[in-house]
């Protein structure tokens, strides 16, 4: 590979990364220094696609960050691009300063991989990268919701950070189980205008959901927050239910997938947010 | 042998046509340096163009190299570029040296290794050996420097190699330096004048006294001015046969300093030639006084002296 920016004694430490990615991951075909997009302000030292149309780029450094990466992160976020950044570090076996700590602190924050890889193409991974379209997704602040939720919703981000699509079905899962609740229990209690004959743990959830926005709630309610325009939306999420497991066919696909996405994992968050918070009065 | 920098044009130039120049004696971008200016550009642009001249359709670096890197890594299509005609190859490598001595500090390695070209296109355009005055009018280089790049342009290939992996590290973390190397040559070329047989291999004593720098026995650079005191014995007319057998010593893997070698051998020998030299100056000094120039405290000062000088010649 011809690098024209790259400083010349990190022309080694490319091409083993080059090495590690390929025996790792099975990435191949990288080139060099090419541009991602004509407006991001980097050509990464090594960038390749991946089959699932996810760019990978490559930043050969003895930095693990810097603010040139500020600014493509930030773009590539804006424009939901599906790009993986890692910044590979030449491995010194020299123990690392608290400037490194700090920089590397801030490249996770980023969602940038770390990677220190030696001459020999042997890598070690100090921070994975995140898909940078789908990081810039809004943070779960998990004070927001009871205990006994926060490790759902802490596995439904992480998930979604390397599958997008099972993360928001996590959450989905989350949001459908405590509605099934709320459904049986206001069932139960006779909230609901007609009486109902569902197996409320199994019967379609979307049949169940319309049948409670018809019928529910009454001015009887002891949860008057839980609205009818709020049941309307969680049966709105059921139709993306089926939808999660469809894999892109193209880059173009893949970024609108993305895009889409980080939008309903955004919104399930608040949809489920305001769902326990309804149905508290019940106790379910 | 001059380019008419006036007729230069300044244009906007297409970042992706540009080469850099094969001549250009940089040879080594530190990354920090090349982050900061990365920065810079990023932040403000390139404040100053790059100067390049056209060949074939692209165009060629005559300055600006760091610029035109930063510009390709930041995405940037275009770069303010002063196009000159172009120069000959001799004006080319010239022109290069006197824009960089002059305005930023190149690693003395980087000039050494482009200096033998420098030297075969002077013979060529004179027709002879240019002396040292002449490479040093032509490059802007001081002759002090160039004799220092003599050292390192002779020194085998394996070692400029440790230099050019130690000048990639930012300043201060470097150990073996291009000044590390320079003195210990001077060192060993004084040892392998003066006794010619304690350096049988000169590659086994410059590894010896590498390892002894980077361990600290030997633990700065100035210690190795001693070494050619210790060689020139026979000048403070101390044992040549004793400073031998100290510069042995010192070549071999162990943890003998400089400075034991030093006292062993001709400290005294150089102390008494400094009381001698001193002596001199003094008495001369005091030949062109009279009485009534001095006071009472240069008198009393000179009576101790008298003491001593008395002492030591009774003895």
């Amino acid at each position: 590979m011809e690098f024209k920016s790259l400083a010349p004694h990190l022309h080694s430490t490319a091409e083993a990364a080059a090495t590690f990615f390929k025996q790792k991951y099975g990435w191949t075909g990288f080139k060099a220094e090419q541009e991602i997009t004509e407006d991001i302000q980097l050509r990464p030292t090594l960038q390749t696609t991946t089959r699932d149309h996810e760019t990978i780029c490559i930043e050969v450094s003895e930095s693990p960050y810097s603010g040139t990466l500020d600014e493509a992160v930030i773009a590539c976020k804006n424009e939901s691009l599906p790009v993986k950044l890692i910044v590979v570090i030449p491995k010194t076996g020299v123990p690392q300063t608290g400037d490194f700590q700090k920089l590397l602190g801030r490249a996770k924050r980023n969602s940038v991989g770390i990677v220190e890889v030696d001459n020999s193409g042997n890598g070690t991974i100090l921070s994975e990268a995140l898909s940078l379209s789908l990081s810039g997704v809004r943070k779960v602040n998990p004070k927001e919701f009871p205990p006994k939720y926060r490790q759902a919703l802490a596995e439904a981000e992480s998930t979604f950070h390397s599958n997008p699509a099972k993360g928001c079905a996590v959450l989905y899962d989350e949001i459908e189980n405590l509605s099934r609740k709320v459904a049986a229990k206001t069932q139960a209690m006779n909230l609901w205008s007609t009486k109902a004959t569902y197996n409320f743990e199994k019967d379609n959830w979307a049949v169940i959901m319309k049948d409670m926005v018809r019928t529910f709630p009454t001015s009887k309610s002891p949860a008057p927050a839980l609205t009818a325009v709020m049941i309307a939306g969680i049966l709105a999420v059921s139709a993306h239910r089926n939808e999660v497991g469809h894999k892109p066919k193209s880059r173009a696909q893949l970024v609108k997938r993305n895009r889409e996405l980080r939008t309903r994992f955004e919104s399930a968050i608040d949809q489920f947010r305001d769902l326990v918070n309804a149905a508290k009065p019940l106790k379910v | 042998m001059s380019v008419n920098a006036t007729e230069a044009k300044l244009l906007q130039v297409d970042t992706e046509l540009i080469d850099r120049n094969p001549d250009n004696p940089r040879i080594n971008f530190r990354q920090a340096e090349l982050d900061e200016l990365q920065e810079s550009i990023r932040l403000y642009g390139v404040q100053v163009p790059i100067s390049v001249y056209k060949q074939d359709g692209r165009y060629v670096l005559i300055d600006g190299e760091r610029r035109w890197r930063c510009c390709l890594k930041l995405n940037k299509k275009k770069i303010p570029a002063l196009v000159q005609e172009k120069p000959t190859p001799l004006t080319n490598l010239i022109l290069m040296f006197n824009i960089h001595s002059l305005r930023e500090q190149w690693d003395l390695l980087t000039i050494a290794l482009k200096l033998p070209k420098v030297i075969k296109f002077l013979t060529e355009d004179l027709g002879r050996t240019p002396n040292e005055r002449e490479i040093s009018e032509k490059t802007g280089l001081a002759r002090g420097v160039i004799r220092r790049c003599k050292l390192l342009i002779d020194l085998p290939d394996e070692y400029k190699e440790s230099i050019k992996d130690e000048l990639t590290k930012p300043r201060s973390q470097q150990i073996l330096t291009e000044d590390f190397f320079i003195e210990m040559e001077r060192a060993l070329t004084t040892v392998s004048r003066a006794m010619p047989e304690v350096v049988p291999d000169r590659n086994a004593a410059r590894d010896v006294l590498i390892k002894k720098y980077k361990t600290n026995v030997i633990g700065n650079l100035v210690q190795l001015r001693q070494i050619p005191k210790i060689a020139r014995a026979e000048s403070v007319e101390a044992n040549k046969a004793v400073a031998k057998s100290a510069l042995k010593k010192l070549f071999q893997e162990n943890h003998y300093t400089i400075e034991q070698a030093y006292e062993d051998s001709v400290s005294e020998a150089y102390s008494e030639r400094d009381i001698v030299s001193r002596a001199h100056s003094l008495t001369e000094r005091l030949a062109r006084l009279s009485p009534g120039d001095i006071d009472d405290e240069l008198r009393e000062t000179l009576g101790e002296l008298r003491e001593q000088i008395q002492r030591l010649s009774e003895a």
